[in-house]
């Protein structure tokens, strides 16, 4: 009974054995942390930020290969995102995943636009998300164009509150969970936007954290994922336009074509602004069928309050 | 005069040497918590052939420094991942002191033997060796050869070309 113990603990510790006992050949040619068992080399990488990872992951092909392993990346999301790794959605990659965190996200901000004189209530992206509108307490309508953005628009309104809102408490099935997890944080601690001055070069963008919101009442959030924008309308009177590090690697910082503030159209109830209180409660808008024309509403108590159409 | 006898359980080690080890500090030893009460028991040594005895040494004190120490936190979320903060200065000092081979022996005796807290402590102090250094710098730290290809070592530049902040 107690030699058969015997035998299976020599049977598992077999593996090392024969390591062990090469150990000096191994030495001489190269080293024995190249030789390494996986597992081994997995536990120490396990005990290294991103950026190590990545440069560890460039010296011999066999840390290479034990550097993309997916636990690892799980845990570095696990980190990243807050949430515990038994949390997290499946992913079909967590490397992808936390490279996308990292580059994909749209946490910089790249402009602020001043175009209205009063508190901002709402904002939209147009179906075709290359252009996004803005209502306001000053009763304009303000149509936006990011140029350097023509990816379809897929997520509604609707269904990013609703995601939004379940997401108070945790998860989602989706591969933008992680995301949104990290807006609703946003969204949730702190419903303020601090005011940040213009920013001059690449290296002064600003990327968003908790801290950077104090002052002002955040009003509305609109993301467009697959141009990686997300707009934030404050009380400051200002619309933040925020993209990932990518975009901005990739010099896609769009500058933003105004429309003009005045209705291009006709059948136009012109916006009043008689009385504080008289001023768009939603804003609507619409890629028209022919693709060349997008319509832009102001609605108050859903009647039309303003409305700009714009040829392309 | 009085001698408390403590229970001690016997190695044999690589080397054949016998070494008896105090009950409580076996108790670490995750691997022969099954068969501790059998060990015991039991007058022959168990033999581990795969470990040395400067290793087992270096385990053993190891395992009497930190004894009564608390031990870090075993909740796999709350394990501080990714972070390689947490090392003792004398921990570190008693790691490093005798050189990369007698570290990685100690890595693979604590991964043999399945003694938590020393391997991750042991991992640690490698990865503060790799943290915050260029490619070829980790590869003259380690030895390493680099075994790519012109065309591969730009191809894993290329992939690996972002970082976190």
């Amino acid at each position: 009974m107690e030699d058969r113990n015997e035998e299976k603990e020599d049977d598992e510790f077999k593996d090392i054995k024969e390591k062990d006992l090469c150990q000096d050949s191994v030495w001489n040619d190269g080293s024995i942390w190249q030789h390494m068992p996986d597992d081994f080399i997995i536990h120490i990488f396990s005990f290294l930020d991103c950026n190590s990872l990545l440069e560890a992951s460039k010296t011999c092909s066999k840390w290479r290969r034990v550097a993309i392993d997916e636990s690892l990346w799980k845990d570095l999301v696990s980190c990243k995102v807050g949430l515990p790794r038994a949390s997290l959605p499946d992913c079909e990659s967590w490397y992808e995943e936390f490279r996308r965190l990292c580059m994909n996200v749209p946490v910089v901000e790249s402009e602020v636009l001043k175009e209205h004189e009063d508190e901002v209530y709402h904002v939209m992206f147009s179906p075709s998300g290359k252009y996004f509108s803005s209502t306001g307490k000053d009763g304009n309508v303000i149509e936006k164009h990011s140029k350097s953005y023509l990816a379809k628009f897929n997520k509604s309104f609707e269904d990013y509150f609703s995601l939004c809102k379940k997401l108070e408490n945790v998860l989602l099935e989706t591969h933008d969970a992680t995301f949104y997890v990290t807006q609703s944080k946003l969204m949730k601690e702190l419903n303020i936007l601090e005011i940040i001055p213009p920013i001059e070069r690449v290296e002064d963008l600003k990327e968003f954290s908790y801290e950077d919101f104090i002052d002002n009442v955040v009003n509305d959030i609109q993301v467009q994922h697959d141009q990686e924008v997300l707009v934030t309308v404050a009380d400051d009177l200002n619309i933040r336009v925020w993209r990932s590090r990518q975009a901005v690697y990739d010099t896609r910082i769009a500058s933003v074509i105004d429309l003009p503030n005045k209705p291009y159209n006709q059948n136009l109830i012109p916006p009043s602004i008689d009385s504080d209180s008289d001023f768009p409660d939603e804003v609507v808008i619409d890629d028209l069928d022919d693709g060349k024309t997008t319509c832009c509403y102001g609605l108050k108590n859903r009647k039309l309050k303003a409305k700009i159409t714009k040829k392309r | 005069m009085y001698k408390k006898i403590v229970p001690q359980i016997k190695l044999e080690t690589y080397e054949k040497e016998v070494f008896e080890i105090d009950l409580d500090i076996a108790k670490k030893f995750g691997k022969l918590v099954p068969v501790l009460q059998e060990l015991l028991n039991d007058d022959k040594p168990l033999t581990i052939k795969t470990i040395n005895s400067g290793t087992l040494k270096k385990i053993i004190t190891w395992c009497t420094y930190h004894k009564g120490r608390s031990p870090p936190p075993e909740d796999d979320d709350n394990r501080m991942k990714h972070s390689t903060e947490e090392v003792s200065s004398w921990d570190d000092k008693f790691l490093q002191e005798d050189g990369q081979a007698a570290l990685f022996d100690l890595i693979s005796a604590a991964h043999t033997l399945d003694i938590d807290g020393l391997l991750d402590v042991a991992c640690k102090v490698v990865a503060t060796m790799i943290k915050g250094k260029a490619p070829e710098e980790i590869r003259k730290v380690f030895n390493i050869k680099n075994d790519f290809t012109q065309q591969e070592e730009d191809q894993v530049r290329k992939e690996n070309d972002w970082c976190e902040d």
